[in-house]
């Protein structure tokens, strides 16, 4: 009897054991709990590039708001920009999204598509934001959705910047390059290999379309992505010229590194002075700043085409996005607005080294002082300036440039495909994606 | 088999048929756990995974999406980078164990000899082991960095050129990458290798040495046939494990330069986190799940796993 | 730990590699070969140990020296980096979290697949082969498919944003592996020892109390050493079942400085070492645990 007895007890155990795991750990969850006691709401917002840097920075933003704003309490929750998108389209699929969460124009079609985000129109203009907020900057936001509504309301915006650094340029007695042929031969001059320092940075591996793009257009002068009939201009021969001109200084005035090279690595060749010219986005400026001092950075817009005009390219906007499904939705848009008003806008913009979208910020001293971001702002307010629009409404748009064209561009390079072969698939791709896409808005 | 237990239980006879009874429900209330856990947890997943292989399932082009039969898996033998992706994966996998293997097998023969330092050389050399694949990715990334990487201070000494990268060479890049790897797995293999030369029967060691026979037909004729089953077991599970490696690739590689370094598993993560298209991903997933299936198989009976080495 | 019940290590004689020296032979030959037994030993292995420390020693380097330094050797030393990353990222925050998630993982994992492995070794029942295989099958799937079911699941049952969500995620990724462990151990302890005890009166429990844990301590520091550095390593659950920044574990700390706008190399690496650290000491000292454990004929002997 013993022995069964303790049998029983065993299996009383083990199921007890097994319950014992399972429930305790449930217990201590929860913590999303919003709304307290004493009228308290919580909004949970999402950094989907947190840095430790950056982090610093919008924590300070969020206390200066929780101070002015005794009744909302934020939750940040910082997500690595390698891996946000898994998390955020996880969320999405089982409805689990937060209140606001920081969006870029391909992000946000990308939300968009998936009916995750709320139109903040109306809240944009109750707000009187119209007449405070750049209205290139927020038609720029538009344009990115089928339905050109306000997805996401835009705080910053970049640029791109062809990005010098003036102490070599200064040693090596080598001019300021204005147009692209100064520009080639600055390359040539600046690079001597034996000492470890080549003329331009070549961005091969992630994130090199917005590159390609601003060499091809910049320099051909073609002024659209499609043509009337939707046909992509990727393969213009005035682009594939110009295509094949940029390509030439792989290799020969660039690192053979260059391959494979993404963000990290391009500002650490230029902030060791390993690279003297680089084309980024603004968005590096701060960077720069900390690296090699401001006296030796130089930030400039695209040079003239072959045609006349400058075409910029890579004229993005970043903003605050609010999810439709946020239960504290006034609440989640007194928190976006404080990234639209003066002081939110300053800091953000200012730490994060970005165009500021709010009109009186962008006449603030620091940025008139801050040679880079006046030479983008002046590119794009000028009206002579072509800007060229990218279908980032197609939902495949950066699917098409990561997975299909960053594999064959590193082919181009190592010689195994012609720029012509190239641009041929890439336009074809885009071609056919926007042919889906009209067949399904009309 | 029937609801019998060992025949050597000396309390069946005992306690006759309620206590054979409950007897025959232990094991299972030992293994209910388990079985919860594993049930709730992976058998969902996996028939998830099931269905959404018969779906066109793209998040971000919802307006198309639905029941599509096979269409997923005729795409796929049709898809290019399928076929490169299996044929990077087994040349990753077989590269990977085999260096392993070679180099855990050499190591443990050492560290398993007597000398000074010993517990010091086992501590260093096993450590790289307990390193996560992204912070080995992280180290190396260091490592072979253009511009502040080893390279920069061998082409200082005039050894190689200034602004170059293992990584960034279609020629090189997988075997960087099979470097850093190595650095990480080989530990592996000399510690399980290591275990088991502790049972390695001495008295043979002995018998062979009083025959005269020499230290590397001792290492033939001894040692390797005693380690034969933990070397197949360890193969098999490091091959698996290679085989769904994918944080180590897609952080340092990212597959490229131009699809070099996409192995299978690694292209399922990037048509799953890049292009949205769940649906394919599934596909993909099942079609690496049977792969790894059938090659298991055929390795075990191929090896003959589980003979003992002397019959 | 001085009664592990340990197989002392087979003396070097035995091994392969080993001198094979009787008294006879004249000691000129005998130095020459002791000599030639040295290099054969230590050439390979310094040759390998650096190869193993360099790539620490670089991590080193970097976290240790001032930003845009070149210096080989990280001189002046400076900590700014792990200030970063310790205060300013939440390191410390981090660590806490991903201590309490290991060590849970660690308990839960050993447990459950003690019971496992024993009922497997012990017990004959209907689908114990099926029960193996499937253990086997689990480490066959490539995982980026399975994160928005799961997801479904650990919301379904309630744990999502509390570290109980990763210790049981990780705990189910982590049993095939050590039930496998645990049973191939198990099998190799002679089920009389067992008999004998139940012959004295003691029941199973009781039995495997006295006679089986002591006799498995090796074998349950190698699975729950496993465990342990799996769980402290894991990365995507934490990124995927949390929402509360507080809860975040080292891993998606280092995921910041790895992230693609992250040019600050020093926190990175002083993030690497924080996060390699105590696996890396963890692991220095119960690796000799670990190689009885894993020796399947180590009871046997």
């Amino acid at each position: 009897m013993k022995i069964v007895h303790s049998r029983k007890s065993r299996s009383a155990a083990i199921a007890a054991a097994t319950a014992l795991v399972l429930v305790p750990l449930a217990a201590c969850g929860g913590g999303d709990g919003s709304g307290d006691a004493d009228g308290v709401v919580e909004i949970q917002f999402w950094d989907t590039q947190a840095t430790p840097a950056r982090t610093e920075s919008l924590n300070e933003i969020i206390d200066l708001f929780e101070a002015q704003n005794p009744d909302i309490r934020v939750s940040y929750v910082g997500l690595p920009s390698d891996s946000y998108e898994q998390k955020v389209d996880t969320a999405i699929a089982t409805g689990s999204t937060p209140d606001v969460i920081t969006a870029s124009i391909t992000d946000s079609a990308n939300w968009v598509a998936q009916g995750a985000l709320a139109p903040l129109d109306d809240r944009f203009e109750e707000g009187g934001w119209p007449d405070l907020i750049s209205a290139s900057m927020v038609e720029t936001a538009r344009s990115v959705v089928p339905d050109h509504q306000l997805y996401f309301a835009p705080d910053t915006g970049l640029a791109n910047t062809m990005w010098l650094n003036l102490g070599i340029l200064e040693a090596e007695g080598v001019a300021v390059p204005t147009t692209w042929d100064e520009f080639y031969d600055a390359a040539e001059q600046l690079t001597h290999p034996e000492r470890n320092q080549f003329g331009y940075i070549f961005r091969g591996g992630a994130g090199m379309f917005p590159q390609v793009l601003d060499a091809m257009y910049g320099q051909s002068g073609v002024s659209s992505f499609f043509d009337d009939d939707g046909n992509s201009t990727l393969n213009d021969p005035r682009n594939v010229a110009a295509l094949e001109r940029y390509v030439g200084l792989f290799g020969n005035q660039t690192a053979s590194a260059d391959l494979t090279n993404e963000y990290t690595n391009m500002v650490a060749q230029f902030a060791s002075g390993s690279g003297v010219l680089m084309n980024h986005n603004i968005g590096s400026y701060q960077d720069h700043v900390e690296a090699l001092g401001a006296e030796n950075v130089l930030g400039l817009q695209p040079f003239p085409s072959a045609g006349g005009p400058v075409t910029v390219s890579g004229a993005t906007v970043l903003g605050q996005a609010m999810f439709a499904e946020s239960e504290h939705p006034d609440e989640a848009w007194r928190f976006i607005e404080f990234f639209l008003a003066p002081e939110g806008n300053a800091i953000w913009a200012e730490q994060s080294g970005k165009i500021p979208s709010n009109l009186e910020v962008a006449e603030q001293d620091w940025i008139v002082e801050a040679q880079p971001l006046q030479a983008a702002i002046a590119a794009l307010n000028d009206p002579a300036t072509q800007v060229l629009r990218e279908p980032f409404y197609l939902p495949e748009y950066n699917a098409i440039a990561k997975t299909q064209l960053e594999p064959m561009w590193q082919a181009v390079l190592q010689g195994d495909m012609t720029v012509q072969e190239f641009l041929d698939t890439a336009a074809a791709a885009y071609t056919e994606a926007e042919a889906s896409y009209r067949e399904r808005v009309s | 088999m029937a609801m019998s237990v060992k025949s050597s239980d000396p309390l069946v006879n005992r306690h006759g048929l309620l206590a054979r009874m409950r007897r025959g429900s232990t094991p299972y209330l030992l293994l209910a756990p388990t079985m919860v856990l594993l049930l709730v947890f992976l058998l969902y997943p996996l028939l998830s995974i099931g269905y959404f292989s018969l779906q066109q399932y793209n998040v971000s082009q919802p307006w198309d999406n639905g029941f599509i039969g096979l269409d997923n898996f005729r795409a796929m033998l049709a898809d290019d980078l399928f076929w490169s992706s299996l044929v990077v994966t087994a040349k990753w996998v077989v590269v990977q164990v085999g260096l392993q293997l070679v180099f855990g097998l050499v190591l443990a023969l050492i560290v398993n000899e007597a000398f000074r330092g010993r517990g010091l050389a086992r501590a260093v050399l096993f450590s790289p082991w307990a390193v996560s694949g992204v912070l080995t990715t992280t180290i190396w990334l260091l490592l072979y960095n253009p511009a502040v990487g080893v390279n920069r201070y061998l082409a200082d000494l005039g050894l190689g050129e200034y602004g170059t990268s293992l990584l960034a060479s279609g020629d090189t890049a997988f075997w960087a990458a099979v470097l850093a790897e190595l650095w990480r797995g080989v530990p592996f293999f000399t510690i399980l290798i290591l275990a088991d030369l502790q049972s390695a029967p001495g008295e043979l060691y002995e018998a062979a040495q009083v025959d005269g026979a020499g230290r590397i037909r001792r290492f033939w004729s001894i040692t390797l046939p005693h380690l034969r089953n933990s070397i197949i077991l360890a193969t098999l599970l490091r091959g698996v494990w290679e085989f769904n490696n994918v944080d180590l690739l897609y952080t340092l590689t990212g597959g490229g330069p131009a699809n070099a370094t996409t192995t299978l598993p690694l292209y399922v993560a990037r048509v799953a986190i890049d292009s949205k298209e769940f649906g394919y991903g599934s596909a993909l997933t099942i079609a690496a799940f049977v792969i790894l299936g059938l090659v298991t198989v055929l390795y075990l009976k191929l090896t003959n796993f589980g003979r003992e080495p002397n019959e | 730990m001085s009664t592990v019940p340990t197989v002392t290590e087979r003396p070097a004689a035995a091994g392969p590699l080993a001198t094979a020296a009787p008294v006879r032979r004249p000691t000129a030959e005998r130095r020459r070969r002791e000599l030639r037994d040295r290099v054969i030993l230590y050439v390979p292995l310094s040759l390998y140990v650096i190869f193993t420390a360099v790539p620490f020693y670089w991590m080193l380097m970097f976290a240790l020296r001032p930003a845009g330094s070149t210096s080989l050797v990280p001189w002046p030393i400076t900590f700014e980096h792990f200030h970063t990353v310790w205060v300013g990222a939440g390191f410390a925050i981090f660590f806490k979290n991903s201590v309490f998630v290991a060590v849970m993982s660690l308990i839960l994992t050993t447990f459950v697949a003690l019971l496992g492995g024993y009922a497997i070794a012990r017990y004959r029942f209907r689908g114990k082969a099926l029960f193996l295989i499937i253990m086997l099958c689990t480490q066959f799937i490539p995982g980026a498919m399975m994160l928005i079911p799961l997801f479904d699941i650990f919301r379904t049952v309630g744990l999502i944003n509390s570290l109980g969500s990763l210790i049981v995620a990780d705990t189910v990724f982590q049993l095939p592996l050590s039930i496998i462990l645990m049973f191939g151990f198990i099998r190799n302890v002679p089920v009389e020892l067992e008999e004998a005890a139940w012959m004295d009166g003691c029941s199973r429990l009781r039995g495997f109390r006295l006679i089986m844990l002591p006799l498995m301590r090796p074998a349950i520091v190698a699975v729950g050493s496993f465990a342990f550095i799996n769980a402290w390593n894991n990365f995507l659950f934490a990124l995927m079942f949390l929402n509360i920044q507080d809860r975040f574990t080292v891993p998606v700390g280092l995921g910041y400085m790895l992230g693609e706008f992250s040019v600050d190399f020093g926190a990175l690496a002083a993030g690497g070492v924080v996060a390699a650290l105590p696996v890396v000491l963890v692991f220095a000292y119960v690796q000799k645990f670990l190689v009885q454990g894993l020796s399947a004929g180590a009871v046997k002997g």
